[in-house]
């Protein structure tokens, strides 16, 4: 009997471990390898989590109190255990990264994609170990990278290791010391009552808990991952099963943590389950999800009106500036191309538009140029530009010429090749935007030369010479044909000169203030910087010009490609334009154009007029007037000037005993007549041809200068004033002769 | 944690020993968290239990919402009922407790939410800190479920035996702190002093009453440790003094 219940119990202990064998490898290969569950023996789908009572299910579904899904990869998986509950169950759940997924099932018999390690033999000998298919595969396989996420290992232990602690011959409860490392299980536990109902519930419990774990540890994640994002996922998870546990690797052992969970104890041994699972952070790091699959849309349309060109059509001043650069530009825009291409886009900030009114020009002129002049070596520093940097005009400077109507002028651009200096391009709409006054300091400095003068000249009206420390003449533009261009008017002889003058003069910005309270009457002479411009450029100082020049000057103050157009010395070379002046200037140091200097008024005839009539503005212009002002004075300089006397008629008479003597040729004014006056003629007497020059004709010369005098008197000019005064002189020293020669006579 | 998790903390905890404990037979049912991406918890698939956690989650998620930032606990007791003998007031039947879990919760009331009006900043890092703060309560709930499955597995041998074909093989418990009712022990106390001083019976069945009382008080203490700390220490001191009074009184 006892026999027989032993026999009964073994056959139930036996029954009950074998099933514990099923129900664990169930469990867990239903918990980590996805697809599992769906398939079915006879195509039905089971899950978990279906609602279908508990009445129709299988007995073997019922072990343990714990109803999975049907799984029929489990049950084979299991079946070499059914017979020999001896050999351990190892399960290896691995991590397999291959590019190519070899996801296959074979058919529909539910061979499992894991390898199966162990044959069963009929005689229950040790099973031999044989490589699965999967591990056969060839290059496929080479392919994968396999890692072991967990190792679980299940078996019945029927060998008992006694130690120190033994106390098997005690009925008293204990703890279960495992060391999982060791390769085995060290017991102090005491044999207990073991009972079958017992040793069933205990089982129960411990896949309770092994069900439990399953879905605590990291690898479920991954698991889960891998059922929701079956087709996406570049990583699979498969399974092997073996009786002999593979040695991990150094690296796989310290990755991964045991966890020996409580065995089972039965009088025939002791069912045991042990796991090694890989950290969480090891996991996560497994984790190369990609959840959208990117595809490739092949019905891409592009739409015929994309134009990448196009993007540049909605902004002018880039399209302006992308298409070509100055050359041609109509609209004014200011713009500070730092790349120095010229198809480079401007910077942005500078191409906002901006619906000043007053600082359109402000705005403008602090935008640093980044163009230097073609001639101007790059990293030369313009001290007047710095100058100019500092000090911007004012907004009130700049009323007069918002309304004007420019020539379109190009783009700035730092186009090196020839253009130069690219001036600021004002324009009623100024297409720029201030840009911060650092922009300069970023900027070649080469560049920033050009940018100071119009700044200058808002806000004095005219430029004025400076007196550099350091002359820089490289700077100057070349003395090309550029600057000597043609085309306008502007492009004259005597406004090239003036301009031309200009370009050698170190550029520093007009200091209209200091220069003045230097030089009050030819201080106001400029350095000018000459700038070659591109066709239909236009710099500021010209808006003052062209204010006060008339339709022909604005004309001829349309920029040429190769001209250089200062501001004021644009003006004089207008006004200049039909005097003569001659290149040879270009070289000297350029004097302003209207500055009063005797030997300036000496050798440039023509200045006469203007002279007289910008005298006035010097000292306006020096006293820092805002531009307006000083067109407006010079409005009315031009207004008050005394008209040319263009109604006298002039005849030479000329003296041939006195040719070779110096003779005052007095240009009789009114009465078509030249009266000639010598000084030398009282020996021979002037031997003039219609007069003769006596005491008598003393006084007749000087009824007749003063006669000249009254007729001077009504349009007198400087040059009237200094020949009359030379008369006087004359007649005197005539006189003085006369008297000491006939001191009774005349008496 | 934050009152919205208060809900879904308990329930991994609580479905998750009553799996271990549920040794009928269970169609398990794996529940992947909604607020926490890497818990998956699992179901023992009983209705009753199912509504009786959500019932109690109802309530301790109103009562931590009338005491704010205050610990609150939460007990899951297996027991086994005991017929004891059948006294004046009783059908007893005295609940031995085999197993108890204690649930302590530290519910914070979110305070961000008062600076949302103000500026951003301080919604940016509390919403960063809010992040943190759930990261770090996942993983301390998965060491929970942990520490709950190492019990499971290192206790197996205080379980009775399966008395019953259900689901839930054994009798369970789930207590909240509960104000209200600690306050009626009391009262019940009293009242019971004040009425039934008279006679000696009525002073054993006070005293009985006193020792159940006591009893449950004892109980309540124990399962309400936060809530009646303050009233401990007086109740203690009355019901010392009762029961010198009816000892002397029996005496």
């Amino acid at each position: 009997m006892a026999s027989g219940v032993s026999h009964s119990e073994w056959a139930t202990t036996n029954h009950i471990v074998t099933e514990f064998f099923t129900k664990s490898s169930h469990i867990i290969l239903e918990s980590r390898i996805p697809n599992l569950i769906v398939q079915r023996q006879g195509g039905a789908i089971t899950s978990p989590s279906s609602s279908s009572s508990l009445s129709g299910l299988k007995p073997r579904q019922k072990w343990f109190n714990l109803v999975l899904s049907d799984c029929p990869t489990a049950l084979q998986v299991a079946e070499p255990w059914r017979t020999n509950i001896s050999k351990p169950m190892v399960i290896d759940v691995l991590l397999l990264q291959t590019r190519a997924r070899r996801a296959e099932v074979h058919g529909a018999s539910g061979v499992p994609r894991g390898t199966v390690l162990m044959q069963t033999h009929s005689t229950g000998h040790d099973a031999s170990i044989a490589e699965g298919p999967t591990d056969s595969a060839s290059s496929e396989e080479e392919s994968v990278v396999k890692t072991i996420l967990e190792r679980w290992i299940i078996w019945f232990d029927t060998q008992k290791k006694s130690n120190t602690f033994d106390t098997s011959d005690k009925k008293t409860e204990g703890l279960n010391v495992h060391s999982p490392m060791s390769g085995g299980w060290e017991t102090t536990t005491v044999r207990v009552a073991l009972e079958l109902p017992s040793v069933y519930k205990k089982t129960v419990i411990l896949l309770r808990y092994l069900y439990s774990i399953m879905r605590a540890l990291p690898t479920h994640h991954l698991f889960r991952l891998a059922n929701s994002y079956s087709e996406s996922c570049n990583f699979s998870l498969d399974f092997r099963v073996s009786t002999v546990a593979s040695p991990l690797s150094q690296s796989d052992e310290l990755a991964m943590t045991p966890i020996s969970l409580t065995p089972v104890e039965t009088r025939w041994g002791k069912i045991c389950l042990s796991v090694a699972y890989r950290h969480a952070a090891a996991v996560t790091a497994l984790e190369v999800i990609s959840p959208i699959q990117p595809r490739i849309i092949t019905d891409y349309v592009i739409r015929p009106t994309t134009d990448p060109l196009r993007r540049f059509s909605g902004c002018s001043p880039v399209g302006s500036l992308h298409t070509g650069g100055l050359s041609g530009r109509r609209e004014v825009h200011v713009v500070s191309v730092p790349s120095g291409s010229p198809s480079s886009p401007p910077v942005p900030y500078l191409l906002h538009r901006h619906s000043w009114s007053e600082d359109k020009l402000q705005p403008a002129l602090q935008i640093p140029l980044s163009i230097l002049p073609s001639s101007c070596p790059t990293g030369e520093s313009l001290p007047g530009i710095e100058n100019f940097n500092v000090q911007h005009s004012a907004p009130t400077q700049r009323p007069s010429f918002q309304s004007r109507q420019l020539p379109t002028t190009p783009l700035l651009h730092n186009d090196e090749q020839d253009v130069g200096i690219q001036p600021i391009i004002l324009q009623d709409n100024y297409r720029f935007s201030p840009s911060p006054p650092t922009n300069l300091h970023h900027k070649d400095r080469s560049f920033k030369g050009p940018s100071s003068a119009p700044v200058r000249m808002q806000r004095h009206g005219f430029w004025t010479r400076e007196t550099s420390p350091k002359p820089n003449r490289s700077l100057l533009p070349p003395q090309s044909p550029q600057r000597t261009s043609t085309g306008s008017s502007f492009q004259g002889t005597s406004s090239k000169s003036r301009f031309q003058m200009g370009q050698m003069q170190d550029w520093h910005g007009p200091s209209f203030g200091r220069n003045t309270s230097e030089r009050p009457s030819s201080s106001n002479i400029a350095e000018l910087k000459m700038l070659n411009l591109p066709p239909n450029t236009y710099n500021i100082y010209q808006f003052s010009m062209q204010v006060a020049a008339d339709k022909k000057v604005e004309e001829r103050l349309s920029f040429h490609s190769k001209s250089f157009y200062p501001p004021r010395p644009t003006l004089n070379s207008l006004r200049s334009a039909s005097k003569s002046s001659s290149e040879d200037n270009l070289e000297e140091e350029f004097t302003f154009p209207f500055a009063v200097e005797e030997d300036e008024a000496d050798e440039h005839h023509g200045r006469n007029e203007i002279t007289g009539l910008l005298e006035p503005l010097y000292p306006s212009a020096s006293t820092s007037q805002s531009q307006a002002a000083a067109v407006g004075a010079l409005v009315r300089i031009l207004k008050s000037a005394s008209p040319l006397r263009q109604s006298a008629s002039l005849s030479v008479i000329s003296m041939p005993s006195h040719r070779d003597k110096p003779s005052v040729y007095h240009i009789h004014r009114g009465h078509g007549r030249i009266t000639e006056i010598s000084g030398g003629l009282g020996s021979e007497g002037p031997q003039v041809g219609s007069e003769g020059i006596s005491a008598s004709d003393m006084k007749s010369s000087k009824k007749q200068i003063t006669q000249f005098q009254i007729q001077g008197k009504t349009h007198k000019t400087t040059f009237d004033a200094l020949e009359e005064l030379h008369g006087y002189q004359e007649l005197k020293e005539f006189l003085q002769r006369q008297s000491g020669q006939n001191p009774v006579s005349e008496l | 944690m934050e009152p919205q998790q208060v809900r879904e903390v308990l329930r991994c905890i609580l479905h998750t020993i009553m799996f271990n404990r549920a040794l009928g037979l269970v169609r398990p049912r794996d529940i992947d968290s909604e607020l926490f991406e890497k818990i998956t918890y699992v179901q023992c698939g009983d209705a009753t239990y199912e509504k009786l956690v959500e019932e109690k989650i109802d309530h301790l998620i109103a009562w931590v919402e009338k005491h704010p930032n205050k610990k609150s606990q939460v007990c899951l007791s297996f027991y086994e009922t005991r017929n004891k003998h059948v006294a004046w007031f009783s059908n007893k039947v005295e609940r031995l407790y085999w197993e108890q879990w204690w649930i302590y919760l530290n519910v914070i009331q979110p305070t961000h939410m008062r600076s949302r009006a103000s500026h951003e900043r301080p919604i940016d890092s509390s919403e960063e800190e809010r992040s943190k703060r759930h990261a770090i309560l996942e993983a301390e709930l998965r060491d929970v479920l942990l520490q709950i499955l190492q019990f499971v597995n290192e206790k197996k041998d205080h379980i009775p035996a399966v008395g019953n074909t259900d689901v839930v093989s054994f009798p369970y418990e789930i207590a909240i702190p509960s104000f209200g009712q600690s306050y009626l022990f009391h009262v019940l106390c009293r009242q019971m002093l004040e009425k039934h001083l008279c006679t000696y019976t009525m002073i054993r069945v006070l005293s009985e009453k006193l020792l159940f009382v006591r009893f449950f008080i004892w109980r309540h203490v124990q399962a309400n440790v936060a809530d009646w700390a303050p009233n401990h220490a007086q109740l203690i001191k009355q019901h010392e003094k009762i029961f010198f009074l009816t000892e002397v009184l029996v005496s």
